[in-house]
């Protein structure tokens, strides 16, 4: 046991600790570094929703009703999938409009209520003051059980002394810390970065208390949990074990509690203001989804073993709540529950703390500032409301020690917690009807509420105040309770429902049957309406509303300084023009409004959304007319919205459609086609690249196509262009690649990979099969080229065989003849081994070539044609230097250039080849004077099978061939033709070498 | 199915699996249930929650490892020719 005044030190230097981690934590984020803004801080700042309940209140419950307690945790777990839907819209509500309590929020949709604000204000305060008073009681009761045989030795007075002084002692010192927490100053946002992470460090202490607690008592105590559980299942508490009928908890109880659980995680003030009021990035409540669920799994691992076990040891139900403490007290682990009491005391202090700050802001704003309304052109005001303020927060905190210690011993901690989470559950549906359904009013939230208070009351709070005295029960209140229609426990005569089962069924329902009722027949304000707008449909257009109106900047910043102080209305001002890059006098009608907007917004955020509208609304008057613009405007947006929305639904489907359409087709290409983002990380890899490159879809993605496909030039990728380039692999497989980069400002490319090793295949055989048909052209000419000199030789040979060599003018003319004969085989040699090199199959490689020798071995071949002698040949060939080429394709191209023009001029004709550098590039013109080409087909030449000829005298390819063979060669080829004037044929080939 | 529904449909499942009559089912070994029903459904959440994440910002954080299957032609090749 500990002494109470070394108990007392303790929980100040445990306090005084927090204080610096949220010191640290606010000076962090301050300097820009946040260590605040990350899911696992958000996720943990969560867990004040597990508090001393959690902590003694579980095992207490789990010992007198077996599994009951779990539900508490359950509902959460269940609630938490719906966050991905429920909460983020939520947040981004909150967000958008400065909502900072949950009163506000549901005042803001109906119309920004102040008087529905204030209801939900005064029911949070009923129902979370007994929440409130429970911590205290466990906070007082662990300190005289930890401080139990130490007060053996203290007079009898400082045995009074130390329990309940001790308990309003510190109940003021977690006023003061509340106040030091959230109220050093009047913040317009209500944030408090600090806070959250002294909450997610107080939430590690706790769960390490709790797990301690839990291996010593299951592995310290007994021999694990199949010995807790066995001994458990052969002993008097077996009951305990199970779950339905005749056990400590129905099926119907406890659906009852899993629907109150999962209305608390919502809707409990300091759940509101952690989950959506401190929440940085909407993006953390995914991962928030199933951290804070896991969360709750380990603290409750050991609620059953530390139960069980504790009752096996002799524990009775009464004391149960504190196993958690006496258990290691009583078993020589003295420091263990010391450290236990610090992981309640902590449980405990953050539930306090942020809790008493939640409903503080929900009474400054709904209740205290309409009242101080008129005053605030009092002399600084704003530091008036902001001692208002602390003194709201101590007020909140001692209500809740009186509840404490007047009713609190009556009733176990889950009892009082339970009874908080019916009044809470309460909001359900105007917060959630508020939110999908635009017709939900005022009128009807007040009313579904007012009832449901009223029943909550009756059912619950009556008989607790009954039971402890304060309320007798007599007169009306005996006559009531005692009747058969109206008994609290069992209201209207139902039975069965259980008692939390009852008093939410009926709760619940007359609340929806009031709030839908009248919503139904109430007409909504127009205020109402645009909020139901904002809430429902997301629709920020309405703030954008313009309406006339003759205040200035200079009003507004008035406005503000009577309620923020000088330096933050003046700040708010500022930042707006700062956004508009505007002076004060320059702002327009419509930014005038928006900055009236903005304005009202941070002033929601300091001193509430309604009471902020009432400002606004009374300090900056509309005229009747601009009321009427107003309520059309809106008329007009709903209706909008309305027919938006079917179109907005059927745009949805064919966008589907056209999504799944285009997909497919992606999908099906036969060809590689992948996206990467301005990092060149693959975003999209589709069923072609997986074949062609053999690198799956999963493992592409997110992975830099650098590492995928090493071989693309990282130069290629950083041109902000097209580009295309064509590479062979050693396994002689060719691939051409496409890069295009994305339009869209965030950058990326799309990639095209295309296996074209049969195309290319195929374009080197037709390449030979032309090479082979300009041959079989030239067959004719050749075979007469050829017939010459071999008619010469043979004529030669048969005087030879006649002649008598013995004569000298017999072998002077056999030296001679030998000689000629000679040089017809060199001639004939030399023409087979021009057709042979040209005939060969075509290197792909290109080499630094001179061009006009090129030529010289094109017009050695076409002279074979018997046509080439009708026509009269010109070249005019200048200085030209060396290029890089692949010399067999440009033979092919000049063949094929020189026969068209042959064909054009059957009869004969002028054929003028000129070649010269034109700067970066040379130009070879083939220039005839045949028959023409008809300006109707001009578009048509380069493409392939398209020939003018007559059937079986052209295959319409040669000039596709030689287009293609400049193209590769970054060339341009071009025709100029009239019919009945000749064709000039006019190539182009870039200089890569400077000869 | 979309993003809601799926949450939805998470939800109801839970709510199913952890009320009657199928916590009934279980009745001989509840509480052994009840903590494997939970902690699966955390995980179901988990997972449901980094898929929803994953199709915002398509592809996985898994790098390609190495010796993975990839033609070694095609990482080997050099360019022939550049359009």
């Amino acid at each position: 046991m500990f002494a109470p005044y070394n108990l007392f030190i303790i929980v100040l230097c445990y306090l005084l600790l927090l204080f610096v981690v949220a010191y640290y934590a606010e000076r962090k984020e301050r300097s820009g570094k946040s260590i605040i803004n990350n899911p696992y801080i958000y996720s943990l700042s969560l867990a004040v929703y597990c508090s001393s309940w959690t902590f003694y209140g579980s095992v207490g419950k789990a010992a007198t009703s077996g599994l009951s307690f779990l539900t508490v945790y359950l509902g959460p777990t269940l609630m938490a999938a719906l966050w991905m839907v429920v909460l983020k819209k939520v947040v981004s509500i909150v967000k958008a409009n400065r909502i900072t309590t949950i009163s506000d929020f549901i005042g803001s949709r109906y119309g920004k209520s102040l008087s529905l604000s204030a209801l939900v204000t005064i029911v949070a305060v009923a129902g979370i003051i007994p929440y409130l008073g429970l911590q205290i009681k466990a906070i007082i009761s662990t300190f005289v059980i930890i401080s139990g045989d130490a007060s053996f030795h203290q007079t009898s007075f400082q045995k009074v002394f130390w329990g309940p002084a001790a308990g309003l002692f510190i109940t003021l010192i977690l006023g003061i810390f509340a106040i030091i927490f959230g109220a050093r100053r009047l913040d317009s946002s209500e944030r408090h970065g600090g806070l959250v992470f002294a909450i997610a460090f107080e939430s590690i202490v706790k769960l390490v208390a709790f797990l301690l607690v839990g291996i010593f008592v299951t592995f310290g105590l007994f021999k694990g949990f199949g010995d807790i559980f066995s001994k458990i299942k052969d002993s008097e508490y077996s009951v305990l074990l199970f779950l339905g009928p005749g056990t400590g908890t129905d099926y119907s109880e406890w659906l009852a509690l899993l629907f109150l659980s999962m209305m608390a995680i919502m809707f409990l003030p300091r759940q509101f203001q952690m989950a959506v009021v401190e929440n940085y990035d909407e993006a953390h409540i995914t991962k928030a989804a199933w951290l804070f669920p896991l969360y709750l799994f380990l603290i409750n691992i050991f609620v059953l073993p530390i139960a069980f076990g504790g009752l096996l040891l002799g524990g009775t139900a009464n004391g149960a709540d504190y196993l958690v403490l006496t258990l290691p007290l009583e078993h020589g682990a003295k420091y263990l529950s010391l450290f236990a009491f610090i992981g309640g005391f902590s449980a405990a202090t953050g539930m306090i703390i942020v809790e008493t700050l939640a409903l503080s802001t929900m009474v400054m704003n709904s209740i205290i500032m309409p009242s101080l309304i008129n005053f605030h052109e009092y002399p600084d005001f704003p530091t008036v409301v902001l001692n208002i303020k602390r003194i709201v927060i101590l007020g909140v905190v001692f209500l809740g020690y009186l509840f404490a210690v007047s009713i609190g011993e009556f009733y176990s901690l889950v009892d009082i917690g339970l009874k908080s989470f019916e009044a809470v559950s309460l909001f359900a549906p105007a917060f959630f009807l508020g939110l999908y359904w635009k017709k939900g009013a005022r009128a009807g939230a007040i009313a579904g509420l007012g009832a449901g208070f009223a029943i909550w009351f009756y059912t619950l709070i009556l008989p607790a105040l009954i039971k402890a005295g304060i309320v007798k029960e007599i007169g009306l209140v005996a006559l009531l309770t005692g009747s058969e229609m109206l008994n609290p426990h069992r209201l209207f005569g139902i039975e069965g429902l259980g008692k939390w089962g009852s008093s939410l069924f009926w709760s619940m329902l007359f609340n929806v049957v009031f709030y839908i009722g009248v919503s139904v027949f109430k007409k909504q304000s127009k205020e109402e309406e645009m909020q139901s707008l904002v809430f429902v449909e997301s629709y920020e257009g309405v703030k954008g509303l313009e309406h006339g109106g003759s205040y200035t900047a200079g009003d507004i910043e008035d406005i503000l300084t009577q309620y923020l102080g000088k330096v933050e209305a003046r700040e708010a001002i500022l930042n707006f023009l700062r956004r508009k890059g505007k002076g004060w006098a320059e702002l327009t009608h419509k930014e005038l409004f928006e900055l009236r907007n903005e304005a009202e917004a941070v002033l929601a955020g300091a001193i509430g959304i309604s009471m902020a509208a009432i400002i606004f609304e009374n300090k900056l008057v509309l005229t009747e007319r601009e009321r009427g613009e107003l309520s059309e405007s809106v008329k007009h947006i709903t209706e909008s919205l309305r027919f938006s929305r079917r179109e907005l639904a059927e745009a949805n489907r064919e966008l589907s459609y056209l999504k799944e359409f285009s997909e497919n087709i992606i999908e099906s290409a036969p060809i590689g086609i992948a996206t990467v983002d301005s990092l060149l990380r693959v975003n999209y890899w589709n069923k072609g690249m997986e074949l062609i490159s053999g690198i799956r879809k999963t493992e592409a993605f997110n992975t830099s196509i650098i590492l995928l496909l090493p071989w693309i030039p990282g130069s290629i990728l950083l041109r902000n262009e097209q580009c295309e380039a064509t590479f062979e692999t050693p396994g002689r497989l060719t691939f051409k690649i496409n890069i295009s980069p994305f339009k869209d400002p965030s950058g990326g490319y799309v990639v095209i990979l295309e296996d074209i090793t049969e195309k290319k295949k195929m374009e080197e055989q037709l390449l030979q099969a032309s090479k082979l048909a300009s041959i079989g052209k030239l067959t004719a000419g050749i075979s007469h080229e050829i017939g010459n000199p071999l008619a010469s030789i043979s004529s030669l040979v048969q005087e030879l065989n006649a002649l008598n060599m013995e004569s000298r003018e017999d072998r002077e003319f056999t030296g001679e003849s030998l000689k000629t004969i000679n040089s017809n085989i060199e001639r004939i040699a030399r023409i087979v081994r021009s057709l042979g090199d040209f005939a060969r199959v075509s290197s792909t490689e290109k080499k630094v070539s001179n061009i006009s020798e090129i030529l010289d071995r094109t017009v050695n071949l076409v002279k074979y044609d018997k046509r080439f002698k009708n026509v009269r040949f010109t070249t005019e060939i200048g200085d030209i230097p060396p290029v890089l080429v692949n010399p067999d394709q440009i033979q092919q191209v000049f063949l094929n250039l020189m026969l068209n023009a042959l064909d054009a001029m059957p009869n004969g004709g002028t054929f003028t080849i000129s070649m010269r550098r034109n700067g970066a590039s040379i130009e070879v013109i083939f220039s005839d004077t045949g028959a023409g080409i008809a300006e109707s087909v001009m578009d048509r030449i380069f493409d392939p099978f398209f020939t003018t000829k007559p059937l079986g005298k052209g295959t319409g390819l040669g000039l596709s061939i030689c287009y293609g063979i400049i193209k590769e060669h970054n060339g341009a080829i071009t025709v100029k033709s009239n019919k009945g004037e000749g064709t000039t044929f006019s190539i182009s080939l870039p200089v890569e070498h400077n000869g | 199915m979309r993003n809601a529904e799926l949450w939805v449909f998470i939800f109801l499942l839970g709510l199913l699996g952890l009320n009657w009559p199928i916590i009934e089912i279980f009745h001989i070994d509840v509480i052994m249930y009840l903590f494997v029903f939970w902690l699966l459904f955390i995980g179901l959440v988990a997972y449901a929650a980094h898929k929803s994440g994953m199709d915002r910002k398509p592809g996985n954080t898994e790098a390609r490892k190495p010796g993975s299957p990839v033609k070694k032609e095609l990482t080997s090749a050099l360019p022939i020719s550049r359009a």
